[in-house]
Parts: structure tokens; sequence; C-alpha cells
């Protein structure tokens, strides 16, 4: 037999580790969805009347709306299954000591406290569908940085700002689970940073859903105001059960004139999970959206963050990679609308597919009628590591203005024997060139993290090349 | 009576609020009739043979253009003109056709079996009359080690609606290379699917567009890799002026079985005024691992290097963008082979060029 | 004093926010044969698209006169038209344009009026056996698929159908091997002979300057000519390289 390369399945002992949740501990609304079951998650958050009818003209939307007719399938996904409400019985604190034990003990294995203390912000951490902490840094809140929960700025003075905001940019008729979402969100950030601030060391919230057959569905809400710049870090992980889990959050971020947002997501949810988040960012003159994204987990992912360049000269950035192991479909892209002069986005995708997985980059890059100057260039390789998996290439260009640049690059194939053949005529071993390729395309990404993300990214692609006789 | 066709269907849809998952139209009439090659101008050689056995694996053959061309056909009971070209000859086929025909559309199926080791080049030049609408359906099987060309110039006049629709199956070692200039043309709507049936089958395409006017091209283009180390090469050059709509769908896909294949896609779009519309849409699907597969694209001005290198050898800006707007066409004509068709379409982009004596 | 042929004066030229070329001076008499040399990263490719207009290459201070007028009021198109040409070192594929169309058309533009086919060709085919040039590369897309030799050789032709009243070369040697160097050389000899041209011939070897003749030879170093003289510095820098002047700074 032919010496065959092995890349190793992303290693996820850590995340496995299942927390049993008693009854005592945690509160769970019935399975399945229903106004009732919306009211009462309405109720046992305390909304404002205003969200409690957002909420249930959200299910109407969602009751009426198809299913899109594009992507992976979702068929193992039973809604009626799916539990979307689950709380810790404890209450949200700035304070680790305060948090309940065993959730604290499923953090820590995941390293959140300690990254906390050494290069971070601020942390939020959810725990199924509610913040179970949130913290940050005083010399952070001392300039007018917010950051807290979602539900807690809705009874203060920002309610306002969030009335304004909430589902404005991504509107419950989106699409159906955009509209799921505006039903049953729970948890999730709301973060201001005011005008002229920079905060120089990254936010972070980090999600965790342990219930089985359960759904999370945070929102996230990010003001940057005019000439502030922020980094903000999103992590997500879950413990592998045999019955679907649903992620369907949603992710607003307003980015102001001449302001910069980063916006970096570690994504390794279990191989159960339906990851069909909304992500996207609205950014005005001279403002700057940068995304960086490392899809590894999940059952199935839609996941697509979408920028809308309104104002002129404003810019959008985004690297990404998608890593498909057994039984994983991810569908993956992004997506660009650019409407305002002298606009710019460049985007860099890389997929690696194995052991059957399917990965897929979608895109639609839109430059608009007033989009005079406008460029945008996107490249995109995908590498396929065995003959059972499957590597698709759907992007979209639309062009409306004469002014403009547009490049678009692709590529797929396997690991280069060429590169190969190279690496070993300088005295490297085959497995070893084989598997310094496969680090080296992901590395774009990889530079992009802050630093422990970028090793935890390595772990993640934790190769070991195996060459088998016989 | 009129009707809503949904043609060239992506093969692997996408966002709906794209608008891209397919073209849709409308078509007027109240009869199907059919479309008589010899309508307009016909030139076959000798060794081309008139058939009326046709092949039933034709039947099998996708549809660049979509389900609904298998539909039409059907609907209008059209009775295809087969030609056979025998084993190792070589042969020439000229169709000239001016489409003509209120309140009908024009249908017709052109099936052509070209053998082992044969060599035919068909051209097709399209016109029309007046109001209306066509759709032309033509099948190819390309033997083994057999070469095909298919040459099709379209210069539709206005207020008419065109869907030609291309559908081939290539067997080992043969060769498919297909031709397309669009002129001008109301709505015109070109699907071709290739399928890379055999082992080291290979298809190039070359397309030349000028869309201009409120003019339409909605294109779809399919190349199905499924023999071992198939090739395909698909290059489209166009230019966009006015209030032009263009639409260009390219999909490779490696399907399992392809193993080392090649498929690389480019498509260059200059746009020259405001008013433009361009949509691109390169796919690449892949379920083989040892494969390559490109696609790139290029949309919109011309490079500022480029301009200034043209611009250092004394030419205006205007000067440059016409030249290389003549340019984009004149690639794909340069390819056609038969002299006389290529110097008239030389003429018709560049001018008359004045006789050459002392 | 008369009207002179080119001037610059304390020409400071930044690429990408960096000053390359900080206050350089050359004057260049009609006819003359002019070699600027220098190591790698002086310069010297800035000073040729300073001159030619690339909209890259900011002029931030200085000037530049030729044949009375201010060179840097104008555009490309205008400098090409007033006399000025440049051999580009990488010289651009341009597809869907035949070489023979693309300079009968420069021709055409430059001197606003129509070239008969048939003088056209004459010419053409006369220069492209000058220069070794297979006459089928005429009616081929201008530099597509061309070698590095072969593109040179396209600008070189350029070069002689055009004939600039001044002409800069731009590592026109670079990468080519000794027959294409000497092909190339005896093109440039040609636009010597033909009539009044200037040359500023850009180089940082001197294969191409063996068979040619030369009147005045600059050395730049950092963006500023740090020495001048006649030929014979040519081979003075053959013997010795640079080294003498970077020591200098």
């Amino acid at each position: 037999m032919k010496e065959k390369t092995y890349v190793e399945d992303v290693n996820r002992t850590v995340y496995d580790v299942k927390d049993l949740e008693t009854e005592d501990k945690f509160f769970k609304v019935d399975s399945g969805l229903t106004p009732e079951i919306v009211e009462q998650i309405s109720k046992e958050k305390n909304d404002p009347e205003w969200m409690k009818e957002f909420r249930l003209k959200s299910l109407d939307i969602y009751n009426e709306m198809a299913m899109v007719p594009w992507g992976p399938e979702i068929e193992g996904l039973k809604m009626d299954d799916i539990v979307t409400y689950v709380r810790p019985k404890t209450k949200m604190t700035a304070d680790w000591k305060d948090v309940p034990e065993d959730i604290k003990k499923t953090f820590e294995r995941l390293g959140i406290p300690q990254a906390e203390r050494e290069a971070l912000a601020g942390v939020g951490a959810q725990y199924d569908s509610e913040l179970v902490y949130h913290n940050v840094k005083e010399e952070v809140a001392a300039m007018g940085v917010v950051y807290t929960d979602l539900e807690s700025a809705m009874h203060g003075p920002y309610e306002e700002m969030i009335r304004d905001h909430f589902m404005k940019l991504v509107p419950p008729t989106d699409h159906k689970f955009a509209a799921l979402h505006g039903a049953v969100w729970s948890g999730g950030s709301f973060v201001y940073v005011p005008a002229g601030v920079t905060v120089e060391i990254p936010l972070q919230s980090y999600f965790r859903l342990n219930a089985p057959g359960a759904g999370q569905f945070e929102h996230t809400l990010i003001i940057v105001d005019e000439g502030a710049d922020l980094h903000f870090i999103e992590g997500c992980s879950a413990p592998k059960y045999n019955i679907a889990n649903l992620h369907a959050g949603c992710v607003e971020l307003f980015v102001g004139k001449n302001a910069r947002l980063r916006y970096s997501t570690i994504e390794n949810w279990s191989k159960n999970m339906y990851n069909l988040n909304t992500k996207r960012a609205k950014v005005e003159e001279g403002g700057r959206m940068e995304w960086v994204s490392g899809s590894f987990g999940s059952h199935v992912s839609y996941l697509y963050p979408m920028t809308i360049l309104q104002g002129d000269n404003s810019v959008m950035e985004y690297t990404g990679i998608t890593f498909a192991g057994e039984t994983q479909n991810l569908d993956t892209g992004m997506k660009v609308v650019q409407n305002g002069k002298n606009t710019s986005s460049a985007v860099n995708s890389k997929s690696i597919s194995k052991s059957g997985g399917i990965s897929t980059f979608r895109s639609a890059v839109v430059i608009g009628k007033n989009a005079d100057g406008s460029k945008s260039s996107v490249s995109c390789s995908s590498l396929m590591l065995d003959r059972q998996s499957r590597s698709d290439t759907i992007p979209a260009i639309e062009v409306y203005t004469q002014n403009a640049d547009v490049g678009h690059e692709a590529k797929i194939g396997k690991i280069s024997d060429e590169a190969v053949f190279y690496l070993m005529s300088r005295g490297i071993p085959e497995e070893d060139a084989k598997a310094m390729i496969v680090s080296g395309f992901a590395d774009n990404v990889s530079k992009e993290l802050p630093l422990e993300y970028a090793v935890e990214m390595n772990n993640l692609i934790r190769l070991e090349m195996v060459g088998s006789i016989g | 009576m009129s009707t809503q066709l949904r043609v060239n269907p992506l093969p692997s849809p996408t966002w709906r609020w794209l608008k891209l998952n397919d073209a849709v139209t409308e078509v007027d009439f109240t009869k199907y009739v059919a479309l008589q090659t010899t309508d307009g101008h016909l030139e076959l050689s000798e060794n081309l043979h008139e058939h009326t056995k046709r092949l039933e694996e034709y039947d099998e053959y996708e549809d660049g253009l979509g389900e609904v061309t298998r539909k039409i056909l059907k609907d209008a009971e059209v009775l295809p003109d087969c030609f056979e070209l025998e084993k190792a000859h070589q042969a020439e086929a000229k169709f000239q056709m001016t489409f003509q025909g209120e309140n009908s559309l024009l249908t017709e199926e052109l099936d052509f079996l070209v053998k082992e080791d044969s060599d035919l080049t068909i051209y097709m030049d399209f016109a029309s009359k007046g109001k209306g609408q066509a759709l032309l359906s033509t099948k190819i099987k390309v033997e083994k080690n057999a070469r095909v060309r298919l040459v099709q110039i379209h210069r539709i006049g206005e207020d008419f609606q065109f869907f030609n629709n291309v559908s081939t199956r290539v067997e080992d070692f043969g060769n498919f290379e297909l031709i397309h200039i669009f002129l001008t043309g109301n709505k015109v709507y070109i699907g071709a699917c290739t399928e890379l049936f055999g082992k080291e089958s290979n298809l190039k395409i070359d397309t030349g567009y000028q869309v201009k006017g409120s003019d339409l091209l909605d294109i779809n283009y399919v190349a199905r890799h499924k023999g071992y180390k198939t090739n395909s090469e698909i290059t489209v050059n166009g230019v966009l002026k006015d209030q032009a709509k263009k639409t260009f769908r390219g999909t490779i896909d490696f399907i399992y079985g392809s193993d080392k294949a090649i498929g690389n896609e480019v498509e260059d779009v200059l746009l020259l005024d405001q008013g433009v519309t361009n949509k691109t849409v390169p796919v690449i699907l892949c379920e083989e691992e040892d494969v390559q597969g490109n696609h790139g694209a290029t949309i919109g001005r011309i490079g500022e290097d480029l301009i200034y290198y043209l611009s250092s050898r004394g030419m205006k800006e205007e000067e440059i963008y016409k030249m290389m707007a003549q340019g984009r066409l004149m690639t794909t004509i340069h390819l056609i082979e038969n002299e006389e068709i290529r110097k008239e379409l030389t003429e018709l982009v560049l001018g008359k060029e004045e006789e050459l004596v002392p | 004093m008369s009207q002179c042929f080119l001037k610059i004066n304390n020409l400071k030229v930044n690429v990408e926010d960096k000053e390359i070329l900080h206050g350089l001076d050359l004057e260049i008499k009609p006819g003359e044969t002019h070699v600027l040399m220098g190591p790698n990263g002086a310069g010297k490719s800035t000073l040729g698209h300073a001159l030619m207009g690339n909209p890259r290459y900011e002029v931030t201070g200085g000037s530049i006169e030729f044949m009375g007028i201010d060179l840097l009021e104008e555009n490309v198109t205008d400098r090409a038209k007033a006399g000025i040409f440049l051999s580009f070192q990488n010289p651009l594929e341009v597809p869907g344009i035949t070489l023979s169309n693309f300079i009968r058309n420069a021709m055409e533009q430059r001197g606003g009026k129509k070239i008969r086919l048939w003088d056209y060709r004459k010419a053409l085919k006369k220069q492209m056996a000058l220069l070794n040039m297979d006459e089928s590369y005429a009616d081929r897309d201008l530099n597509v698929g061309f070698s590095g030799g072969e593109k040179k050789k396209s600008e070189i032709l350029q070069l002689l159908m055009l004939n600039p009243k001044f002409a800069i070369l731009d590592e026109t040697d670079s990468g080519l091997d000794v027959d294409a160097v000497r092909t190339v050389s005896k093109g440039v000899e040609e636009f010597q002979k033909n009539g009044e041209g200037a040359l500023l011939i850009i180089t940082h070897s001197t294969r191409i300057l063996e068979s040619l003749h030369v009147d005045y030879t600059h050395v730049l170093v950092n963006g500023k000519i740090v020495e001048s003289g006649d030929a014979s510095l040519v081979d003075q820098i053959n013997e010795e390289g640079f080294e003498k002047y970077l020591t200098q700074n």
C-alpha cells in the first residue's frame, strides 16, 4: 500500500468534558417553540414591553419563513426538540470567586480567567443561555468603555441606544434563524466605546453551551464611536452530545466615523452543533472593520460575516480559515456591500477538508452604483487532504459602477508535490515536509490572532503525519 | 401567451437576494415554429451525413440552459436534424441563421455525432429580423480522439430573445473547443454544459463579448470533469458599455473519478460606462483530492500600470480604453481558423483595413 | 543662454512616501548619450519613471525642463508626445492588440495623421530585421507570451519606430543572454545613428555599452549623482565597482 499522509482530527478532549446539569441548579424552558415559551423567556428575563413585543413578532416571522434552498442539509435539526432557554440558577457576577464551582471548573479548563489576567481588558463568560461572569478592567471602565450583558444594559442609561440598534442591522426578516434569534435571544454582550477612545488590549466573550439538546442565542451588540478603536474576541465551545444542539447567535457591529473594530472568533463547537450564526457590521466614513475567523467545530455551519461599507473611504478586511473533518459540513465565507465612494475590501480565506469533511467558501461582493473608485480583492484557497472529502468555492461578484477595481482568485488542490519535493531536497523527511506545508497554509490566519489564540489554533490543527507501511 | 422562463441555473445555488441562481425572463408567443436551418445559408462538407436516427444518449446530456430546454423542445415536438461524421474524417459545416417570426417561438435541435479520430469544425452565425424569440439546442458527441470546434457568432437584432443551448459529451482523448463571440443581441441566454466523460478529454472555451445599449447577455458554462486527467480551460473577455447587463456563471466540477484533472477559468471584464451591471459567479466544486482548480476574475478599469505603459507611448486614456475594448473581442476573434470569417469579424471590430499596396 | 534640451534641477522624488532621489542635477544636450550607473536601490529607475511621469513616483521638489517646457506640468501622454520615451524594465503584456497595430496606432496618435499601411509595414519589417525579430511577431499580441529577450527587443523596436527626441533605457540589458544584448545594442546604435535623439542609458552592468558611443557617465548612489565623467568612467567602474563611492557616504 502506498504511504498515506494522515492528518489527525482536531483534538478536542478539553472541550468534551460534560458537566451534568441537575434541575436544582438549572432552570429550563420546555423544548420546542410556542408563543407561551417565548413569553415565558421574556418574563424570566424581565424584558421591557417593547422587547416582549419584538420577540412575539419575530416568532410570527419565524413561523412564516421558509428554510433557505441552498447550503448544507439541516434535517437533523428538529426545532421541536431544542430547548431554547437554559439558565444556570445563579446571578451574573463580576467576581470570579462567586461563579458556582462546577461552572468555574469548566471555564478554568478552557483557560478563561487566566487569559483575562494576562492579556484581556475585560471578559464575559456565558454558560448556556446566560452570562455568569462579566468583568472589565477598572482603567478601561474609567475611559467610559461599557462592557456588560445586554439585559442589564437594557434597563440602564443605554436602553435607548440599544433600542435604536438592536436587530436593526440584522432584522428578524433577514432569514429564518434571524427570526428565531429575535424570538428567543438571551445573553450576549453590549459594548460601547466612546468617541476617541482606544482600548489597547482586547475584550473577550466566551460562550459555552453545556446543556444537551439546547440552543444558544446570544446577542452581541458593539458600538464603536467616532475615532475609537477596539479589538473584540469571541470564543465558543461545547461538549459533544448525541442529540443536536443549536447555536443561532447574532452579532451587530456599528463602526463609527474613522473608528476601527477588529472582531476575532475562534469557533470550536462540538460536532453535534448546528451553528447558524449571523454577524454583520456597518462602517461609517473612514472606518475600518477587520474580521478574523477560525471555524473548526460544529456539525453544520452557516457563517458569513457581512460588512456594509456605508461611508466613503471605509475599509473591510477579512481573514478566515475553515477546517472541516469527519461528519462536518462547514459553509463559511463573507459578504460585503460597498456603498460609499473609495471603499475597499480585502479577503483572504483558506479551507481544509479531510476525512469526508465538506467545506464551502461562499462569498458575495457587491459594489454599488455610487461606490465610485472602490476596490475589492478576494483570494481563497482550498486544500483537499483526501478523496473522501469535498471542497466547494461559490463566490458571487456584482458590480454596478464603471469606476471600480475588482479582483478575484481562487485555487483548489492538494498539497503541492513540488513543494514537498523542494523541502525534501533540503533534507526534511516527507511527513515533516507535508506537516510544514499544511501549517504554513493556515499561517496567515494564526498570524492575525493574539498570541494565546494563535497557540490555541495551532493546537487545534495539531498535525500528526504517519506513514503506514504495508 | 406570455410565459415565464427560468434558464441558466447555477449548479450550486447561493443567496437568493443576489438573483444569480438563474435568469428569469418572459417570452410572448402563440405558437411553436420549427426553425429551418436552411432559412439562412447552409454549407456542409460532403462527408458530413444527415441522419434521421437520433442517439438516445443525447437525452442524458445535461443542458447548460437548464431543464427548460428539454421541455420546450418536447412541447414544440421538434424533429432534430442529425449529422454524423465518419471515423477518421475531416469536415466543416457553416450555418447562417436569420431568425424571424413574430408571435412564435422558433425551435430547433441540431445533433452532431463525431466519430473516432475525426475532426469537425462548425460555424454558426446568428442574426434576427424584427421581434421574436428562438431556442436552439446543439448536442454533440465527441468520440474517442476526435476534435470538434464549434464557433458561434451572435449578432442578434433588437427586440429579439435568443436561447442558445450547447450540450456536449467528450470521450477518451477527445477535444471540444467552443468559441463564442457576442456582438449584439437584446436578450441572449447562452448555456453550455460539457461532460468530460472519457479519460484525458479536453474542453476549451474562449468567449469574447461586447454588450452595449440596454442589451443583456446571460452566460452559464458548466464543465463536469468525470474522467481521469481531464482538462478544461475557460477564458472569457468582455466589455460592457452604456446600460448593458451581463451575468457570467462558470462552474468547474471535479467529480469523484476525475483524478489528476485540471480546470482553469478566467474572466476579464472592462467596464466603460457608469450605468453597466456586471455579475460574475466563478464556481469550483471539488470531490477529488488530486486535482487543480483555478479561477480568476478581473473586473473594472484598466490597471494603472498598463495605463502608464501605454500612455508612455503617447496614447490618450480614451484611446487606450477604445483599443483595449477592441482587444477584448480580438483575442477571441484571432482564434477563428477560417480566414474569411476571421477577416470579416476583424473588420467589423477594427474597421476596414486599407489595402496593402505600394 | 539659449533654451536647453533637458535640464534636471535639484530633483526630489518620493516612492510610497519615502524619498528616493534627494536633489539630483543633470543636463543633457541634443544627440548626447549619457550613462547612469549605480548599485541596486540607488534610485536609477526612479529617475527614469520620474522623467516619464509615472504617477506612483511623486516629485516633491526641483524641476525638469525639456525643450522649453516644464515637464512636471505634463501628463505621461503629453510627455511622450513631446518626444520622451522610456524603455521599460518589465514591459507589460497587452492581449488583443498586435505589436504591429499597436506601434502604428501609437505613431498615428503622436503624429496626428494617418500613416500609409504599405510604408508602415516596410519600415517595421526593416527594423525587425535589424533586431533579428521574426516577422511573425508583428501579428502577435503585444508582449503576450514573449520571452524576456523578445520583450526587450519589442521595446527597442518601438524606440526605433517612434524615434523620440530623448530616450531612457531602463536596464534594457538585464536578464539577457550575450546574443540578445548584442542585438539590443545594435538597435540602440541604430537609434544613435538615426538622428538627433539623446539617450540616457540606465544600467548596472557595462555589457550593453561595449559597442556604443558614450559621451558622459554618471554614478548615482543613495539618490544623488556622486560623480560624473566621460566614457572612461565606465571602464573604471567595470574594474573597481561602486565600492569607493559607497564608502564615501
